[in-house]
């Protein structure tokens, strides 16, 4: 049975060592990969968890990686928030992880508004974009996974 | 020179067309000479899992075939221990795999497809 200790940290990235190589992702010329996270921390469980682990190993290889939260995803960025306590799994730590390797997390306005939030809603290092931005995104990146 | 897909496949068996589209069209692409990658993720591991005979669309079926045929195929290790899928449990000739083979894959794709909700 394949365990984590059996692939180590490529089961589950290990975010504490690659902090300790901190600076080595530029955070402005983001071009590998683009992730489009529909799903939100609620109702959800493995998507939006599944996201920002590809994107931290994207960052581990000193690649750039971009996440835009769109949609449900709008809620994946929210501050303060706890999940777990209603047994889902609560991602921040993942999410402020991936901000300090150098990832880039954009939301997309119109979604956030339609949901009631706002960009004081969002967690420090979320930006926020309009679908003009969107498109641009799509078109810098070589690649895109949609969640 | 041979061009290389990647496929994302995010959705069990059944429970949407998602897995016999990934599959049917892995099958496809390979037909038509790309080099094709076809990684399990999440709920796309239960893929690897439907082994018997059926007497309805069969996705294991097609899912073994696409091996024969060249797709390279590999799951998710954590995803398949989350489910406690076993090597026994899956489809012979699929690796359990962290992620980083996935991201190997990204970097030597031309095209990346992802298949969910």
């Amino acid at each position: 049975m394949a365990t984590p200790e059996d692939c180590g940290d490529t089961c589950l990235i290990d975010t504490k060592k690659l902090l300790e190589k901190k600076g080595a992702v530029s955070a402005e010329t983001g071009s590998d990969l683009l992730i489009l996270l529909t799903e939100g921390t609620y109702g959800t469980f493995d998507g939006p968890f599944n996201a920002i682990q590809i994107g931290n190993a994207v960052l581990a290889l000193e690649k750039n990686a971009t996440i835009v939260l769109l949609d449900e995803g709008a809620y994946f960025g929210v501050k303060n928030q706890d999940p777990s306590e209603i047994e889902l799994l609560n991602n921040t730590d993942y999410i402020q992880d991936f901000l300090d390797l150098g990832g880039r997390i954009l939301a997309l306005e119109p979604s956030l508004k339609k949901r009631g939030l706002l960009d004081d809603d969002l967690i420090e290092g979320i930006k926020l974009i309009d679908h003009s931005q969107l498109v641009q995104e799509i078109e810098k990146h070589k690649a895109s996974l949609t969640f | 020179m041979t061009k290389t897909l990647t496929l994302l496949l995010h959705r069990g068996p059944y429970e949407s067309e998602y897995a016999d589209l990934a599959v049917n069209f892995a099958l496809k692409a390979k037909e038509k000479g790309y080099n094709v990658n076809l990684w399990l993720y999440g709920d796309g591991v239960w893929t690897s899992h439907v082994k018997r005979q059926k007497d309805y669309p069969n996705v294991g079926e097609r899912l073994r075939k696409a091996l024969k045929e060249g797709v390279n195929v590999k799951i998710c290790a954590r995803c398949a221990e989350a489910r406690d899928l076993v090597k026994g449990d899956i489809i012979e000739g699929i690796p359990m795999v962290g992620l980083f083979d996935f991201t190997d894959w990204l970097e030597e794709s031309d095209k990346v497809l992802t298949f969910m909700r």
